[in-house]
């Protein structure tokens, strides 16, 4: 069993509005449940428009994390999807900023924010 | 002869006497009272005589009411006779004739009562004891049965009661043997009969017995009962036996095979967990249990054996060291792994012995066991093939398993299949691991004159697969590079990508002018290949500068190194730059720096800053902390892994990987006489 972190329980969930679904996850992205985000996303990205990835419950974020945005930034481009991002917390957004992410993604404050 | 009024003649039949010296009492009263009537009004003795059974009848049965109005009668027969006959005869006489026939006649009718009674009732009981499916003995208080029924004869292995009954209880006691639940022999003291006549109350007793004579394992449940005479002491134990084996057998069965199941599935060591199956197995399926799987030159070897005596495992140990089976010998283990079915020999004769072993002194030691029963029992892999045996031995319990038991000990070998199997693709799987874990990494960090390197690598787990972190140094046409990555992936796939981009790297670094420009062309290669490859990597290019060193570090998506000069503290250093494989073109930045001697620069991978603890994860602080005060690489890795070891609780999710430099002091160069020379 991986330690977790207390108080720090990993959830992902989906939303539907109209063509646009949210994917929503709390917690922690990294080696144990960037896996089950990039499932959600994957799934997501074949069905709907335009995907919005909620981040602003997470709490921490590794490579194995990023590499799930990036790819999900990706593969949802290469289907002709819209894919958005709303703000992580600064902590998490940094490392965004850090690896040359946020400036080829878009980042929105909040899900409503990304339709318009 | 026997029934239960044969039981009941140890006993005071009159179960409620009060009640009945009652019935009596006013029965002889009314005998009196008409007596004195008879003597005081003559003319009434008719009216009497109609009256009294009436009055009887209403204290007491009807044949005591009988007989109280043939007293009447007689008595006044009598008195009419006697005044006839005697004339005036004494009153005295009269009464006592009157009152003698009277207690004559009720006695009688009482007894016959009761005989006819009792008669009856016996003949009841005793045919709906007899045709009762359960067994019930009844045992007087020296324990000798004084009645048994159909089914205790047949569960107890009597050809009838009447040839049970007969049966000394000594030589009862001596045709089987007896435990308890637990296994432990069961006591005379124990028996329940025995307890009850003790006057303790007994709960159902679950008792195993084992027939001496024909091996055969029963499982009984007693329940005993004591009957106590009229005042008050006990007498007898009626006990009835019901049998539960079938019952007990599939428990036992389904208890074991959970048991089983969970031992072989706890751990991959199979080995400890075989021991843990046959430790299961003893002493409730077997007296002896034990495991054999085949080398590969063809020995049989034990790798699991289990009895309830340590002296007789230590014994099995050194016999089977002594006296290895071989797969191609006949018979036994070697024929089952051969054919792939099992064997059971139900009870082993002793000329099978001599045919089967040819060293006397073996065969010596082996009568010493005193086998009587065995089954063999393949262990099979998925495939069918049968990788080894299990072997069950009943010895001093003297029982001799039934096809029952050789069903339950194939599945036992089925399921120990099973947990081998995956333990050895386990191992296969590890050896596949390690061999390219080994592929990540350099065989040795290269020996680089003027500096002094230092690794630690701590892939996640021993139980997963190789991890996507490396590290490397190697040489450059004017210096040294280092660097450390991470891939991002778990698996085969990650594992594989790993060497890639390990070798695109040092290949491209020793290629280009710039070998920080290999950074750039991974990038491309990474972003060219087909699916996601995604990578971070920071790099430090390394060139001597007089007793100094330049260093040029740059980072792709990876945390920065930290620098410590001169034993102080830990100080990021470098620019943070786009991860690779994601996106083409792209820019990383560059820093350059001195390095003095005695100065340390640590790359790590996030495995390190993203270490979970129980409240929250290592991070940049605990890093920077433990680092601080580093007096040279080996020593700032040290540090790094005491304060991961200290901080991690739970198993390590991340592969961990850090590199760690120092430029040499020129004291310590100067000492090393030979790398100065190979380097001159």
């Amino acid at each position: 069993m991986i330690a977790r972190i207390p108080g720090s329980e990993f959830s992902v969930a989906v939303h539907a509005e109209g063509s646009m679904e949210i994917v929503v996850v709390r917690g922690e992205i990294d080696i144990a449940t960037a896996d089950a985000v990039r499932a959600q996303l994957n799934d997501a990205c074949d069905r709907a428009g335009h995907v919005v990835l909620d981040l602003r419950e997470v709490s921490f974020m590794d490579t194995q994390g990023l590499a799930v945005v990036i790819e999900s930034e990706r593969d949802c481009a290469a289907d002709g999807t819209r894919f958005a991002i709303t703000r992580a917390p600064d902590h998490v957004q940094r490392l965004f900023d850090m690896i040359g992410l946020t400036p080829r993604l878009t980042v929105v404050d909040d899900p409503a924010g990304a339709a318009s | 002869m026997s029934d239960v009024r044969a039981a009941a003649a140890h006993l005071n039949p009159h179960d409620d006497p009060g009640r009945r010296w009652a019935a009596t009492a006013v029965s002889l009263l009314l005998v009196i009272g008409l007596t004195v009537l008879d003597a005081s009004w003559d003319e009434l003795i008719s009216a009497t005589v109609v009256v009294a059974p009436f009055l009887a009848a209403s204290f007491a049965s009807v044949r005591q009411t009988t007989g109280v109005a043939s007293a009447a009668m007689a008595s006044a027969l009598l008195s009419a006779i006697w005044n006839d006959n005697f004339g005036d005869a004494g009153y005295e006489v009269r009464t006592a004739i009157v009152l003698v026939g009277g207690i004559f006649s009720v006695l009688a009718a009482r007894t016959r009562e009761e005989a006819v009674r009792a008669e009856a009732l016996g003949e009841q009981l005793t045919a709906a004891l007899s045709n009762l499916a359960e067994a019930v003995v009844v045992q007087d208080h020296d324990q000798r049965l004084v009645y048994a029924n159909d089914a205790a004869a047949t569960t107890l292995g009597f050809p009838s009661v009447d040839a049970l009954l007969r049966t000394d209880p000594a030589d009862l006691a001596s045709l089987a043997d007896y435990y308890n639940e637990d296994g432990s022999p069961l006591t005379p003291e124990q028996y329940p009969a025995h307890r009850v006549l003790q006057g303790e109350e007994v709960a159902p007793q679950q008792v195993r017995v084992i027939n001496r004579a024909t091996g055969e394992e029963r499982w009984r449940v007693n329940k005993a009962r004591g009957v106590r005479d009229a005042r008050g002491e006990m007498r007898l134990a009626v006990t009835v036996i019901g049998d539960i084996t079938e019952q007990r057998r599939a428990e036992l069965a389904q208890r074991l095979l959970a048991r089983a199941g969970a031992a072989l599935s706890s751990s991959l060591h199979y080995e400890s967990t075989l021991q843990e199956v046959a430790d299961l197995a003893v002493p409730t399926l077997a007296d002896w249990c034990g495991v054999s799987i085949p080398d590969r030159h063809g020995v049989i070897k034990q790798v699991a054996v289990a009895h309830s005596d340590p002296e007789k495992v230590a014994f099995a140990r050194s016999y089977s060291e002594r006296f290895p089976q071989r797969t191609s010998d006949e018979g036994g283990a070697a024929q089952v792994l051969r054919d792939g079915s099992s064997q059971l020999i139900a009870d082993i004769p002793d000329e099978l012995l001599d045919l089967a072993v040819e060293d006397p002194e073996q065969r010596e030691l082996l009568r010493g066991v005193g086998m009587r029963s065995v089954i063999i029992a393949p262990i099979t892999a998925a495939s069918g093939s049968p990788i080894g045996v299990i072997s069950f031995v009943n010895a001093e319990s003297g029982r001799v398993f039934t096809e029952i038991d050789r069903e339950l000990c194939e599945e036992l070998g089925r399921r120990a299949g099973i947990a081998v199997e995956n333990a050895r693709l386990y191992t296969e799987r590890s050896l596949i691991a390690h061999t390219l874990q080994r592929a990540l990494l350099p065989p040795a960090l290269p020996n680089i004159p003027g500096f002094s390197l230092s690794a630690l690598y701590r892939p996640a787990g021993e139980e997963n697969w190789v991890g996507g972190d490396f590290y490397d140094a190697f040489a450059v046409r004017d210096g040294w590079v280092a660097v450390v990555g991470d891939v991002a992936g778990r698996g085969a796939q990650a594992a594989a990508l790993t060497a890639f981009t390990r070798h695109v790297f040092r290949t491209a670094a020793q290629l280009h002018d710039d070998p920080l420009d290999a950074i750039g062309y991974l990038n491309q290669q990474l972003y060219d290949r087909p699916g996601s490859a995604l990578c971070t990597v920071c790099c430090v290019h390394l060139r001597a500068r007089g007793a100094n060193a330049e260093a040029t570090i740059s980072c792709a998506g990876h945390p920065l190194p930290y620098a410590v000069r001169q034993g102080g503290e830990a100080e990021p250093i470098g620019h943070w730059g786009q991860m690779l494989g994601a996106w083409t073109p792209g820019e990383w930045s560059r820093t350059t720096t001195t390095l003095a001697p005695g100065d340390v620069l640590v790359l790590y991978t996030d495995g390190v800053i993203d270490a979970t603890g129980a409240e929250d994860r290592f991070g940049d602080g605990r890093l920077r902390a433990v680092l601080a005060r580093s007096s040279d690489a080996e020593d700032a890795l040290r540090r790094m892994a005491d304060g991961l070891a200290d901080f991690e609780t739970g198993e390590q999710a991340d592969d961990t990987a850090a590199l760690a430099i120092t430029r040499s002091l020129p004291a310590a160069s100067a000492a090393s006489g030979d790398q100065l020379g190979s380097a001159a």
